[in-house]
């Protein structure tokens, strides 16, 4: 019952923010956040419940925003069409990513997708006719219903709403066979294979779904900004993207959305006057300082203040 | 009639030829021991089998079916499970977790009858539950369901592995070293769930190196030695065997 009720709550915040503060950059800022929050939320499904590691996740993201921006403004296709070709390329961009996973781990499968990466953004950069390469790509639809345009408060709502969908999903996948599936093979390939569980179909799945939401990620982004250049697409970005997933907690249902949104406004809230040289090295030292501390991430941290405060008892039938 | 049965099965390692031209049948609702000195290629047998290491020659049958070259989850889901010489549980998952991993062949839903929760899916999940208690039971860890297995005593780890490989309902369970490290309390507790199942109609092919729990279990035993079998026969006969005294104690 309390634990419905602080859902509520978590709602109710998404749906009051664009009401009490009107303020376009700081809503801006947060759909940042949100589209930020919904990526991180793959790569937690992908890197912290099936153990792959994924530092090409910019890529997915940048495949998302070129097809959804490619195929509304140069086949006039609407948005939401879009946005699911942008998904849809982008998962099976994921599943061909997943093949190298098959033989490589950890470090090497790393390498494998920062190259990944590299080559998304040789093509942004090269494929002129359909990216616009270096000198961006315009006219971009924003969100819109009928004739009228979404404001960003609006589009605030909406993006909030495919957030928990989405954490939703990974919510229902993690408690159940599926899931179960990924936590074992995190921890032991070859006895994962011994119950009967196809260990590449997992890997190809997982890597399916984080690209899918990366894909959606960078859709959203595409719509939002209006305009696509390289630079949101490189390598820097799809690191950013690893160091949200795990400040916020690799292992916590809520990290992608804690590291997500936590990552994308600490830089902001660092901006003092005469501090605009330095507030980004500010930021990855605090980066550094929460993985060496809280090596969980913020998400369980967060998990248990909240279950003191409204004393929430932990069900025992869950993954510990 | 032999459930399992090898042809000519070689597998080397570069230069080391850890199984060399085993022809080894496993009769079929019996006890076998795989014995032999350390190194001798008990554990390469079994994971040339389950399909872990690829074969260099030879073939495997699995009740007359050809299953060398076969991925090991699709051996797994024929009726072959195993547990490992060095104990490997899943650590971030429950004691009924980790029972409930093997039950997955099982599942029916797929993952949109998982997202949308629908009534299916849930009975499905409650039914394997009782199941996963079941054999929990079995081997005397229903108490400890919902903890993690990591704490756990060394006996207790070993009773989880096996629960869990029976989980895939196998017809053919291989049982790597079950009482190494084990008090003698602990193994009579794995040698008494050993004819439970022999009873139940399984298959178990037995690596051990523990003699007495070989003489009370084992119908058949095969020896080996430097990869190839040395001799076999029921245990009485080959503690008399002059080859494996050999084997295992040198020459005078």
């Amino acid at each position: 019952m309390k634990k419905l009720l602080f859902i509520a709550g978590a709602i109710l915040a998404i749906i009051l923010f664009p009401i009490l503060n009107k303020n376009m950059y700081h809503l801006y800022l947060m759909n940042r956040a949100l589209i930020h929050a919904i990526l991180a939320t793959g790569l937690v499904f992908l890197t912290g419940f099936a153990g792959q590691i994924s530092l090409g996740q910019a890529g997915f993201y940048a495949i998302g925003a070129y097809s959804s921006a490619y195929f509304t403004v140069k086949l006039g296709m609407p948005i939401p069409v879009g946005i699911i070709i942008g998904i849809a390329i982008s998962v099976l961009a994921g599943f061909l990513l997943s093949i190298p996973s098959f033989k490589l781990k950890a470090f090497f499968l790393s390498l494998v997708t920062i190259a990944f990466g590299q080559i998304v953004w040789m093509l942004v950069i090269n494929l002129t006719p359909i990216t616009g390469g270096p000198y961006g790509f315009f006219g971009i639809p924003f969100y819109s219903l009928g004739n009228k345009m979404l404001s960003f408060g609006q589009v605030f709502w909406i993006f909030g709403a495919l957030l928990v969908l989405c954490v939703y999903i990974m919510f229902r996948i993690k408690h159940s066979h599926f899931g179960r599936a990924m936590l074992a093979m995190n921890d032991d390939d070859v006895a994962t294979e011994s119950c009967g569980i196809s260990t590449k179909r997992l890997k190809i799945a997982a890597f399916g779904f984080a690209a899918g939401l990366a894909g959606l990620a960078g859709a959203l982004y595409a719509h939002l900004a209006g305009f696509l250049s390289p630079e949101p697409f490189t390598f820097f970005e799809s690191s950013n993207f690893v160091a949200m997933a795990v400040v916020g907690g690799l292992r916590h249902m809520s990290g992608g959305v804690v590291g997500g949104i936590g990552l994308t406004l600490l830089p902001e809230f660092l901006r003092f006057g005469g501090w605009e040289n330095y507030y980004l090295m500010v930021t990855s030292l605090i980066v550094i300082v929460i993985i060496i501390f809280m090596p969980m991430g913020l998400g369980p941290i967060l998990e248990n203040l909240f279950r003191k405060i409204f004393r929430l008892k932990r069900s025992n039938t869950k993954t510990l | 009639m032999d459930i399992l049965r090898t042809e000519n099965m070689t597998k080397s390692f570069g230069g080391v030829v850890a199984n060399n031209n085993l022809s080894i049948g496993i009769p079929e609702g019996k006890i076998t021991a795989l014995i032999g000195p350390n190194g001798s290629g008990k554990t390469t047998f079994i994971n040339v089998v389950t399909g872990v290491h690829p074969i260099t020659s030879g073939k495997v049958y699995f009740k007359d079916r050809d299953i060398s070259g076969l991925d090991v989850n699709v051996i797994s889901r024929m009726g072959i499970a195993r547990t490992f010489q060095k104990i490997r549980l899943f650590e971030n998952l429950s004691v009924i977790e980790n029972v409930l991993v093997a039950r997955k062949p099982f599942y029916k839903s797929g993952p949109i009858s998982v997202v949308l929760n629908t009534p299916k899916f849930k009975r499905e999940e409650r039914d394997n539950r009782e199941k996963a208690l079941e054999l929990l039971k079995l081997v005397g860890l229903e108490d400890k369901a919902y903890d993690s297995p990591t704490g756990m005593a060394y006996g207790l780890r070993r009773c989880l592995e096996i629960a869990r490989a029976l989980a895939l309902e196998p017809q053919l369970l291989f049982l790597d070293e079950p009482a190494a490290g084990m008090t003698r309390d602990e193994f009579k507790v794995i040698m008494d769930l050993i004819i439970i199942l022999k009873e139940r109609g399984i298959t178990t092919l037995l690596v051990e190196h523990t003699m007495d729990f070989i003489k009370a279990v084992a119908d058949w035993v095969y020896v080996l030695n430097f990869g190839q079998v040395i001799a076999q026969g029921k245990f009485e006969e080959i503690e008399r065997d002059p080859l494996v005294l050999k084997a295992y104690l040198g020459e005078e």
